[in-house]
C-alpha cells in the first residue's frame, strides 16, 4: 500500500498461484465435463437438469475462484462478482415467475370488449371499426 | 524524476498497486454487464425450454455431442494455458508468457475450427433457421411418444426456435472467441517486447479474465444446448 507515491512499488498485492494448483483445477474441470456427458444419458427424470446445472455451477465456481483469482481478490471485486450473479438470478427468476404465472392469474375468458368499451366511455380510446363489427357479430 | 523512465504507469495513478486495482475493477464491471448481455439469451432459452421441453430435447439430439464435448475440453485447456500466461507475466518470464499466449490462441482457433465444422453440418442438413429450414421428426420418436400429425408439425416448428437460440447463443459466444483471439494477437507485441512484470501485467490479466469469462459461458452452453436430448431419447 504505497500511499506516499512510491512508484517503484514491488507489487506485493499480487498473488501468484502454483502451477500444480492450476493443473488440479484443469483436471477437475475435465473430469466434471466427462461426468456431465455421462450423467446426461442416465435417466434421472426431472433431476437431470438439476444435476447438469449443478455440475455447470461447480465448474463455473472453480474457474471464477481459481483461474480468475477471485478467491485472492479484494472485497470490492468479490462484491462485483456477487452483484453480477445476483442480477442474473433476479432477471431469470422474475421472468420465470412472470411466464409461469400468466395462465394462473388470467381469467378463463377475458371480457376484452367490455374493458375496451369502458375505455371508450371514459374517453381513453376511440371506438375501432373492428371492435364494432365484432360487437354486431356476437349480438351486442 | 522517479517516474521519468516509466511508461507503463499512467500519470493519473499514484502507484502500480492503484493502477492494477483500478484496472481489475473496471474489467470486472465490464464482465458484470457481459453477464447481463448473455443473461438475456439465457432467459429467452429458459422460457422457451420450460414451455417446449420435449421439442427442445428432440431438436437438441441433432447436435453433435462428441464435438461439443471436444470443444469444452479445448476451452478448458485454453483457460489453463491462459492462467499460466497471467502467472508468467507476473513473474516477468518473457518467453513463457509468449509461449502460453500462443498455446492459448492455438486452442482458441482450434475451438473455432471445430465450431466451423459443426455449423457447416447444420447448413448441410438445412437446420439453419430461415426459409430453407428443414426438420423431420424420426418415425421411431413419433411412435415412442405417440405424436399426432399436428403435434409433429408443431414439433418441427419449435425445433426452429431451438436452432435459432442455438445459433444466437453459440454465435455470440464464437464472436467473443474471435475478438479474444484478436486481442491475444495484439498482446503478443508487448509480451515479446518484455513489457510485463509484477508491477505491470494488467493487459494480460484482463485478457485472462475475458478469456475465462468466455469459457464460463461455454460451460453453461454445452449442457443446456447439447445434452438435453441424451436422456429424453435414451429410451428410443
Amino acid at each position: 500500500m504505497s500511499s506516499h507515491g512510491d512508484h517503484t512499488n514491488p507489487g506485493h498485492q499480487v498473488h501468484v498461484s502454483s502451477t500444480s494448483m492450476y493443473l488440479t483445477i484443469l483436471g477437475a474441470l475435465i473430469v466434471l465435463t466427462g461426468l456431465t456427458v455421462w450423467v446426461a444419458f442416465q435417466d434421472l427424470g426431472w433431476a437431470n437438469d438439476i444435476v447438469a446445472l449443478g455440475i455447470a455451477f461447480t465448474k463455473a465456481t472453480l474457474v471464477v475462484l481459481f483461474f480468475m483469482h477471485v478467491k485472492y481478490s479484494g472485497r470490492i471485486i468479490k462484491f462485483v462478482v456477487l452483484c453480477a450473479v445476483s442480477w442474473l438470478f433476479v432477471m431469470l427468476s422474475l421472468t420465470y415467475i412472470d411466464y409461469g404465472s400468466r395462465d394462473i392469474i388470467k381469467p378463463a375468458a377475458t371480457p376484452v370488449d367490455a374493458e375496451y368499451q369502458d375505455l371508450v366511455d371514459r374517453g381513453y380510446a376511440k371506438k375501432a371499426k373492428a371492435s364494432a363489427s365484432h360487437g354486431k357479430e356476437t349480438g351486442h | 524524476m522517479a517516474n521519468g523512465h516509466s511508461t507503463t504507469l499512467h500519470h493519473h495513478f499514484e502507484s502500480y498497486d492503484q493502477q492494477r486495482n483500478a484496472s481489475s475493477l473496471g474489467m470486472w464491471f465490464f464482465l458484470a454487464q457481459e453477464v447481463m448481455f448473455f443473461g438475456g439469451l439465457f432467459t429467452a432459452y429458459m422460457i422457451y425450454r420450460t414451455q417446449n421441453g420435449l421439442d427442445f430435447a428432440v431438436a437438441s439430439s441433432h447436435l453433435n455431442i462428441p464435438l461439443g464435448a471436444l470443444n469444452t475440453a479445448i476451452l478448458i485447456a485454453s483457460s489453463f494455458t491462459m492462467a499460466m500466461a497471467v502467472k508468467k507475466s507476473v513473474l516477468a518470464q518473457r518467453k513463457a508468457i509468449v509461449g502460453y499466449l500462443i498455446l492459448t490462441l492455438i486452442l482458441g482457433c482450434g475451438f473455432l475450427v471445430v465450431k466451423y465444422f459443426e455449423y457447416a453440418e447444420k447448413f448441410e442438413h438445412n437446420t439453419v433457421p430461415g426459409s430453407s429450414f428443414e426438420f423431420h421428426v424420426e418415425p421411431e420418436l413419433i411412435a415412442q411418444y405417440d405424436l399426432s400429425p399436428e403435434r409433429v408439425v408443431t414439433m418441427e416448428k419449435r425445433a426452429e426456435i431451438f436452432f435459432s437460440l442455438y445459433f444466437m447463443m453459440t454465435g455470440l459466444h464464437a464472436l467473443h472467441m474471435v475478438i479474444g483471439v484478436g486481442i491475444g494477437i495484439w498482446l503478443m507485441f508487448p509480451a515479446m517486447a518484455g513489457k510485463f512484470n509484477m508491477d505491470y501485467h494488467n493487459p494480460v490479466e484482463n485478457f485472462g479474465l475475458y478469456w475465462h469469462f468466455v469459457d464460463l459461458v461455454w460451460i453453461f452452453l454445452f449442457p443446456l444446448l447439447y445434452l438435453l436430448g441424451g436422456n429424453a431419447l435414451a429410451g428410443g
